[in-house]
């Protein structure tokens, strides 16, 4: 099966990117960009109306399935995807974006676009190792233009995470289930740098172009692949162990954050930090939590990605950003503070954003499968609320000298304005967001489309 | 304005004294009105009668952070007869103070008078500068967080040094300029004291505040400049006129410009 | 009548929100507001709200009903689990909701002058509507989800407000304080939400018997008295209890209106009344009523004896409002429903004025002092001649140090600080190693 509209938005998408790396000028390749991803959505925003209108349609050719509509998770990640390029290219600063960091930013979203409209396991992997090899590829190219060498630390990671992937993926399909669960989770958690492989993305965070990052890390690919592939294996052994590792990188991740010194690492802490604590959600077989985990894992994706370009735009602005000097005045630059405090506040479950019904559901279904965890869960979100409000505070008040940054430029404006809406009216209408119950858990099945009509 | 000691009055002088309140009532309602024009929140055309009433209501409104204007904007210090500032629309920036050179031949009633005005009017002014141009080293800042603190003096929030100096709000208004003595004396007389008192040499000579002195024989001005007193020529003689002070400063929030005689018979009126 | 009682309910938390609606949205969108509008906005959606809740008041009694439940829905749900609002006006919830709607506008109109041409009118304004809109959704929450809703917006707000003149340091780090406080205490109210969840089914307030509606108890003694000790702890963090309340004081740091609303009146009775609307089980589980009595009689004491030595007249009443409201906790403890409620609305009123008034404490000591004819005498030592003479100068000492809870709390932060900076250097090492990256290990932390 092939869904039709993620596929097609990947393609806009790697066409872009193509253009784009021919460009010379970083600022016309990001305009460029960011037209082509606004169009995208929109485009993609016109036929998914016009589907739901019509009902949807079917094509099979070739012996496969081409669908033209989704329900459920697989309508709104291909949007959530956009989103997160949106700011991933809209906020980028072109002094450390180039033409080529911008293409690969489009090309990285297109992969994730691609594993979005794919079903077959094999193909799944095939698209997760093509991600790897494009950014392993720009980070190496950037290692050459005089940034810290990155792509040799990255490649061990996600080699292995890539090594075990396909080797898991073999395996299921040979019905060795077991090995085959362990690779996949062992793959799984190095792509969502559960503790302790979380190194390469505390390192990448620190060093690498924003943009690149969050292109990388806020879709979550393991977390997708988490759910579609390995869905009905959950229950296990491994996978309880699978999510007490997990429930410890949310704790961890909080602690650590909480002492950070400088705005990336702490803002990598907290992306670890709130991942860690969906990904233990998605092992809940209650409904409620697993609903609440699918939930705050898109509204992860965009307000991660938001908050982290937003450290990317202040940084151009500022300089190197320090936890330890107070900078900065938020009566001059209101705009991006609010959408700094409002972005890092949506993934920590502040009333009014949609990251509160996200962690609402997902702690009332933790509960009974977890009786010892879930107040971790309620720790780590407190902290990680204090980090970002440590983050807020220190970067943009406590000091009257200002250097004169300007606030949001226009294109900024719109690209933050858009996730916030759509974190707002969420946080105010949530049954917009919230598919009905039986297409919850369902739709996302890779295996077993029977499963669907159930729940 | 309060009276005391009323019963004291005999009969026969009660019709005048009635005829005195009434005037200091007018004179009480137009000061306030004059006083309104700085104010941002006061309604730009008032009567005299309600501009008093907005006036001494602000002294007692507790959510009032600028009850008065104090001696913000104050700019110049006269000091000689009253009639040789008749009628020139001072807009409450001088210190005036009543002094007459013709029964002081030898200059010994403006040397005690100088030394008491110049300190006090130097002080004045060098506080309002001072916490005008630095609100936060010198002046006491916003008067928001203030937190009396031991009964003597006033801390930022919760614990922070001493504010000394004058509020924010207190000195908003302020045009920050050294004071300007202008002394009705003859300048060899001035010259004199000057240099007999130290004190007074100490303000003047280190250029903390102006001297300027109109002759009362001559009506030539001299100003201290360059550690002596030299000619000063004016840069026109002419003053723009204005038919009454109302006219002057209705509507405007701003300092205005130079004093302007106001036409005689609006200062009979008022006289 | 129904309908109108509902309108009314529903107006009373409508109004400020939509206030801060339109000042957020269009402020994000550009549009600038003059200080009139501004005032003018929050001012009108909060008289609004006064007169709906005034509406609502007597509209129940002239109905002779004790309550109005507004059932609003279910806001979202996913299979047994549904986050219902509903509102609900009783005896504890009405006089709170109209006593600070009536605050609120009381502050925004004395803000309108006191904040004249000051460069964060409109933040201030902002902040104070949507802490408005937050209180108005905790005191008439229908359940314990919805509290939680309102009780975290308050406790943005209220950081906010104290980092008000962000443009210096220690405002900054007091709100930062103050954050920490809160949200560590509200991860107790959230455990409390969920366990009740988890035990009865829904977080409802319902008619048992009492003075009006509470929480539910949960059928075993054991979880009922864990749920009634995360809502102390709760309580704890947002009154300022000992020893957690060494961020009172120092969150007078904002401007005096918004210290007066929120640490004189409003934010401090939170903690009060979140443990009145579960009176119930504080009544089933004794011995969380023991600890109530016990942290209130403590903070009371605590806050009389370091209150007496504050040199600076902000301490002092923050210290004055966390003894009275341990004394409210200690009523609340023994038993007693309508007397803490009374306790509340007596002591918010006295406590608002008294830090309204204290910028003008100099005037009104020489106001006193004329009227008396010589100084003020000093205070007759009330308290202090309880103890032993010996001991006086050490409870005086024990006094200036606010009791040593501060440096207790520091302590702990710092080890909490110094076991996280250990786990960060190790993982720093061990990441260098593994990502083969010599730099990293030596980057200062």
């Amino acid at each position: 099966m092939i869904y039709l509209q993620p596929l097609f938005a990947a393609l806009a998408l790697l066409l872009g990117g193509l253009r784009v790396a021919a460009l010379d000028d970083a600022r016309r390749a990001r305009n460029f960009a960011f037209g082509v991803v606004a169009a995208t959505a929109l485009a993609l925003g016109v036929t998914a109306l016009v589907f739901r209108w019509i009902g949807g349609a079917e094509l099979h050719a070739y012996g496969l399935t081409l669908l033209c509509s989704a329900e459920g998770w697989r309508e709104s990640s291909p949007f959530v995807d956009l989103l997160v390029a949106l700011l991933a290219v809209g906020l980028a600063p072109v002094v450390s974006h180039a033409p080529r960091t911008i293409a690969a930013i489009l090309q990285v979203i297109a992969l994730a676009l691609g594993i979005l409209a794919v079903d077959d396991p094999l193909a799944l992997g095939g698209l997760w190792c093509a991600q790897l090899v494009v950014v392993t590829l720009e980070l190496r190219r950037l290692s050459r233009t005089g940034a810290p060498p990155l792509a040799a630390g990255f490649l061990r990671y996600q080699g292995l995470a890539a090594l075990c992937l396909l080797g898991g993926l073999y395996a299921l399909q040979r019905g060795w289930t077991e090995e085959g669960v362990l690779a996949l989770l062992v793959a799984i958690a190095l792509r969502e740098a559960v503790v302790p492989a979380h190194g390469w993305l505390t390192t990448l965070v620190e060093h690498a172009p924003l943009g690149l990052v969050v292109a990388l890390v806020a879709p979550q690919t393991g977390v997708y692949v988490q759910l579609s592939v390995l869905h009905e294996h959950t229950g296990g052994e491994l996978a309880h162990v699978f999510a007490a590792a997990a429930a410890v990188t949310g704790v961890i991740g909080a602690l650590l954050g909480v002492v950070q010194t400088s705005a990336r690492r702490a803002a990598g802490w907290l992306v670890i930090s709130q991942t860690g604590l969906i990904a233990f959600g998605l092992e809940n077989h209650s409904e409620v939590g697993f609903t609440g985990a699918m939930l705050g894992w898109q509204v992860m994706a965009l307000s991660s990605s938001g908050f982290l370009m937003t450290i990317a735009a202040l940084e151009a602005r500022r300089g190197a950003l320090s936890l330890q000097q107070p900078g900065g005045s938020f009566a001059r630059t209101p705009r991006m503070a609010v959408a700094f405090l409002f972005l890092g506040f949506a993934s920590v479950a502040l009333p009014l954003t949609l990251g509160f019904v996200a962690e609402d559901l997902l702690v009332q279904g933790s509960v009974e499968e977890f009786p010892q965890v879930w107040l971790a869960v309620i720790l780590s979100t407190a902290l990680n609320g204090y980090t970002v409000m440590r983050c807020f505070f220190v970067l943009f008040s406590g000091t009257r000298r200002h250097i004169g940054e300007q606030d949001l430029s226009r294109r900024e404006i719109a690209a933050v304005s858009v996730v916030m809406g759509v974190l707002l009216i969420g946080g105010l209408f949530p049954r917009v967001f919230l598919p009905s119950g039986a297409h919850a858990a369902g739709s996302v099945d890779a295996h077993a489309p029977a499963k669907t009509s159930d729940s | 304005m309060e009276w005391f000691d009323e019963d004291l009055m005999p009969e026969a002088r009660q019709p005048a004294l009635e005829e005195v309140k009434h005037l200091f009532e007018t004179v009480c309602e137009r000061q306030a009105h004059e006083r309104c024009r700085r104010f941002e929140s006061a309604p730009r055309d008032g009567d005299p009668a309600a501009a008093k009433r907005l006036v001494m209501g602000r002294a007692v409104d507790l959510a009032q952070p600028r009850p008065e204007c104090g001696h913000a904007t104050n700019a110049y210090a006269v000091i000689g007869r009253r009639e040789r500032t008749r009628g020139l629309f001072l807009d409450r920036r001088a210190f005036l103070v009543s002094y007459d050179p013709t029964v002081d031949p030898d200059g010994a009633v403006l040397a005690r008078l100088l030394n008491a005005v110049v300190p006090v009017g130097a002080v004045i002014n060098l506080e309002y500068y001072f916490s005008y141009v630095d609100p936060i080293t010198y002046g006491a800042g916003s008067k928001l967080p203030h937190n009396i603190t031991g009964l003597i003096g006033v801390m930022d929030g919760h614990a922070s040094d001493l504010r000394t100096g004058l509020p924010w709000q207190m000195v908003e208004i302020h045009e920050p300029v050294r004071l300007l003595a202008i002394i009705d004396a003859e300048p060899h007389i001035l010259r004199k004291l000057l240099v007999a008192a130290p004190a007074l040499a100490q303000f003047i000579a280190n250029g903390w505040i102006q001297v300027a002195a109109v002759s009362p024989s001559t009506n030539e001005v001299w100003h201290f400049s360059g550690g002596d007193l030299r000619p000063y020529e004016p840069e026109s003689t002419v003053l723009p006129v204005a038919p009454s002070s109302v006219f002057l400063y209705h509507g405007e929030l701003d300092h205005l410009g130079c004093p302007r005689i106001v036409a005689a018979s609006a200062d009979e009126e008022a006289a | 009548m129904d309908l109108w009682l509902s309108f009314c309910v529903v107006t009373i938390v409508s109004a400020p929100a939509l206030a801060v609606l339109v000042l957020g949205l269009l402020s994000w969108l550009g549009v600038r507001f003059t200080e009139r509008w501004t005032a003018s906005i929050v001012g009108a959606a909060f008289s609004t709200a006064a007169f709906a809740a005034l509406a609502s008041f007597i509209g129940i009694l002239a109905d002779g009903r004790s309550s109005v439940e507004v059932k609003l829905g279910s806001w979202f749900q996913v299979g047994h689990y549904s986050f219902e609002w509903s509102l609900l006006a009783d005896r504890l919830s009405l006089p709170f909701a109209t006593f600070a709607a009536m605050l609120v506008g009381l502050i925004g109109a004395f803000s309108r002058r006191y904040l004249h041409r000051e460069l964060g009118f409109f933040r201030f304004y902002l902040l104070l509507s949507l802490f408005g809109a937050g209180v108005q959704v905790l005191v008439l929450a229908g359940g314990l989800d919805q509290a939680f809703f309102g009780w975290e917006l308050v406790g943005l707000t209220s950081a906010l407000l104290i980092a008000f003149f962000h443009e210096r340091p220690k405002p900054v780090e007091h709100g930062l304080r103050a954050f920490l406080t809160y949200r560590l205490c509200d991860a107790g109210l959230l455990a409390a939400l969920v366990w009740l969840h988890h035990k009865v089914g829904n977080s409802q307030f319902v008619e048992q018997g009492a003075a009006w509606a509470t929480l539910r108890t949960a059928p075993e003694l054991f979880d009922t008295a864990l749920i009634g000790f995360l809502l102390l702890w709760a309580s704890m963090g947002k009154s300022a209890q000992v020893p957690l309340g060494g961020w009172l004081p120092r969150a007078m740091e904002g401007p005096t209106p918004s210290s007066a609303i929120f640490y004189g009146s409003i934010s401090i009775h939170l903690g009060p009344y979140l443990l009145l609307r579960s009176a119930h089980v504080l009544d089933a589980a004794p011995w969380v009523a023991a600890a109530v009595v016990v942290v209130g009689a403590a903070t009371a004491v605590h806050g009389s004896f370091v209150g007496r030595v504050q040199t600076d007249i902000k301490s002092l009443l923050a210290h004055a409002s966390m003894t009275q409201v341990g004394l409210i906790l200690v009523e609340i403890g023994l038993g007693l429903r309508y007397v803490p409620l009374i306790h509340i609305l007596g002591h918010a009123t006295i406590r608002s004025l008294e830090i309204l008034r204290s910028p003008s404490l100099l005037h009104d000591h020489h106001h006193l002092e004329r009227a008396v004819g010589r100084q003020i005498p000093r205070t007759p030592f009330h308290l202090e001649r309880l103890a032993p003479a010996a001991l006086r100068p050490w409870l005086y000492r024990f006094a200036l140090e606010r009791g040593y809870h501060d440096v207790l709390l520091r302590k702990v932060a710092l080890g909490v600080g110094a076991l996280a900076s250990v786990l960060d250097r190790v993982d720093r090492t061990v990441t260098a190693w593994l990502v083969g990256r010599s730099a990293e290990k030596r980057s200062r932390p």
